[in-house]
């Protein structure tokens, strides 16, 4: 079944392509026939079957000839076009491509991208298991824009990274530019100003965050909203400012709770923000419950824009 | 087989088909403003039409034996006797489906009917089916698990694992790939790669024509048979397939007309009294489809429930943790 493109997808779709022409070392390697690697065909048109291979469904496989093929100077783009499959595929993603840099006492790296389609509620734990790995970078791209430069950036990188990406509802911030730069890898950016509570967030959660910080502003109360963009490297420093100057933050993660990666962020930023804070840290999460295919259950379980807006108002009044 | 369990073959299938006309058209609406495809969520039920041969599999099973399936495995369901309307209401992420909404398309299944689980993962029930048989064998039961996958299963390497498990520890399980045309290893079409693979771990093989029911639940009764005392065995359901999309397609290799076909040369049954099996399946499913929209989606409390067993406590949920903090901050 093919589907229309969003914005995010033809950004990253663009992205590959723009690398492909820059790097005769980036290949792709993905699963046949699913959408999104149905645009492999034009890229195998326009730079060669051996650029862009398509395997069966062979998720552990394909990424572990990824994991071999960057260790001998390739730079390979492993496609999951379905981000639960991540999990057949953990072994190589954590246990040898994170750590063979380490392990072989810095003899070879491993520059491959791995990018990981999620739809709607798929995978939610996949940004809080990669983050935990030590030596795997984790980019979660919040707009189209981001889809684009956070996928080139990966494709430059000296390390493994996972790019995940969630499309539900994009950011759609500014035009997609690639020559533009919006912000550089690794740095987080400020998407909104605001003095009365910060809002620290990442992927889908940031288009849910913007709407809750509008709901707010017909109230007379500013939120900050800041997008992280990448979780490794993980820049907090205009988190912590703006939690510095509202006193107050809160962290929102479509992920379940426990474990998640809202819990180092609001660790971290107690640690660097502790002594402008007027309340403790708050975390908004998915609830600590598997996916389902229930439609209804799936947005009970994830936070929206109203729970969001609901959480910070709270966070912004109390004590005061 | 006798004219009689022909008869009822037939009917399996063409329900089976039935079924899945609806189930695509409802796939086809989900995440439209539709408020009738509003509960579910997209990218399940793809179509199984083309396949229905498989039945031949099911019927071929014990009554206590156990299977597992895969992304295409709603029409064996079917087979197997579950309730169209409350398929068809899993489908529909309502709460009176068979996991409560929960499981879709690619999980759906009932344990009271030996279904242990269809899945969305290629090849990730396989294991399932021979950890059962392990169950049954320790057990002392003479039951089979029968493990029903597709191509896409053949190229993931826990199936190869699985097979390899079942022949080692002499489980009483049964493999079935149902072929699809053009999936899986392009460099296999013929598929005669995979069954020197399985035969070399050791397995008992059967091949069978996928839009010849009657040939499939030969040979998986012949397999069965080495099953029951552990030795474990290798269904290939060549692909059928030919019904694009679903649609009418070459009437010569349509499991459904061949049966048909086949029917009516023994005088097991004629034009009319297949016409009639036709025309009632097509109305179960109709009045099945319709049965299930008119259901509710899951409560809001199903949310919390069956992460873990029946009186073990619930996660906490975000709202009481929220409520807990601010009512302390409050104080």
């Amino acid at each position: 079944m093919t589907r229309a493109q969003t914005p995010f997808a033809q950004a990253a779709h663009r992205a590959v392509r723009d690398a492909m022409a820059e790097d005769e070392a980036v290949v792709v390697i993905g699963p046949n026939g699913y959408g999104a690697t149905r645009p492999a065909e034009e890229l195998a048109a326009e730079f060669g079957v051996h650029r862009v291979l398509h395997a069966p469904a062979s998720e552990a496989g394909l990424v572990g000839v990824a994991v071999g093929a960057a260790m001998a100077g390739l730079r390979p783009l492993a496609e999951l076009p379905r981000a639960d499959r991540a999990g057949q595929a953990m072994d190589q993603i954590a246990n040898q491509a994170a750590r063979l840099r380490y392990a072989l006492g810095g003899q070879v790296g491993v520059p491959l991208v791995l990018r990981a389609h999620a739809d709607a509620g798929a995978a939610r734990a996949l940004e809080a298991w990669c983050a935990h790995v030590p030596g795997l970078r984790v980019a979660a791209p919040a707009s189209p824009a981001d889809a684009y430069h956070l996928l080139r950036d990966a494709l430059r990188q000296p390390d493994p990274v996972i790019v995940i990406e969630r499309d539900e509802r994009a950011v759609d911030d500014e035009a997609m530019d690639p020559d533009a730069s919006p912000a550089s890898w690794g740095a987080s950016r400020v998407l909104r100003e605001g003095a009365d509570v910060c809002i620290v967030s990442w992927s889908s959660m940031v288009r849910r965050a913007l709407d809750a910080a509008e709901v707010l502003s017909t109230e007379g109360m500013e939120a900050a909203v800041v997008d992280l963009r990448t979780l490794d490297p993980l820049d907090l420093s205009s988190a912590v400012e703006a939690t510095a100057r509202a006193g107050r933050a809160l962290v929102v993660s479509g992920g379940p709770l426990t474990g998640g990666f809202a819990s180092e962020v609001a660790a971290r930023l107690t640690e660097e923000a502790f002594d402008h804070l007027e309340e403790p840290i708050l975390r908004l999460a998915a609830e600590d419950v598997p996916a389902s295919s229930a439609r209804a259950l799936e947005r009970a379980a994830v936070p929206d824009a109203a729970r969001i807006a609901a959480a910070a108002r709270r966070l912004a009044r109390r004590g005061s | 087989m006798q004219s009689a369990d022909l008869v009822a073959l037939y009917r399996d299938m063409r329900r089976m088909r039935s079924f899945d006309a609806r189930a695509r058209g409802l796939r086809a609406q989900a995440g439209s403003a539709d408020a009738a495809a509003e509960t579910q969520l997209d990218g399940d039920a793809w179509s199984e039409a083309g396949q229905e041969a498989a039945a031949g599999l099911m019927r071929a099973l014990g009554a206590d034996d156990g299977f597992t399936t895969h992304d295409r495995g709603l029409g064996l369901f079917l087979a197997r006797g579950a309730d169209p309307a409350r398929m068809f209401a899993e489908l529909a992420g309502r709460g009176a489906g068979y996991c409560g909404g929960k499981g879709g398309a690619s999980a759906m299944a009932d344990v009271g009917l030996g279904h242990m689980g269809g899945n969305a993962v290629s090849g990730a029930g396989v294991p399932h089916a021979v950890g059962a048989a392990l169950a049954f064998r320790n057990r002392r039961e003479p039951r089979v698990a029968a493990a029903v996958f597709d191509d896409e299963g053949l190229t993931q390497g826990i199936v190869h694992e699985s097979l390899s498990l079942a022949k080692l520890w002499r489980l009483p399980c049964l493999f079935a790939r149902v072929g699809e045309a053009g999936v899986g290893d392009e460099s296999d079409k013929d598929g005669t790669g995979v069954l020197a693979r399985v035969s070399a771990i050791g397995l008992e093989v059967e091949r069978a024509d996928g839009s010849d029911a009657e040939a499939v639940h030969a040979a998986a009764d012949r397999l069965l048979s080495g099953a029951r005392v552990g030795r474990p065995g290798f269904l290939d359901i060549r692909p059928g397939r030919p019904v694009a999309g679903g649609a009418d397609g070459d009437a010569s290799v349509d499991p459904l007309s061949l049966t048909r076909s086949v029917l009516i040369a023994r005088g097991a049954a004629g034009e009319e009294a297949i016409d009639l099996i036709d025309a009632q399946a097509e109305t179960e499913m109709t009045a099945a489809l319709e049965a299930a929209l008119v259901e509710a989606p899951p409560s809001p409390n199903a949310l919390l429930v069956d992460v873990f067993a029946p009186g073990e406590a619930a996660p906490d949920p975000v709202t009481s943790r929220l409520d807990r903090l601010f009512a302390e901050a409050a104080a």
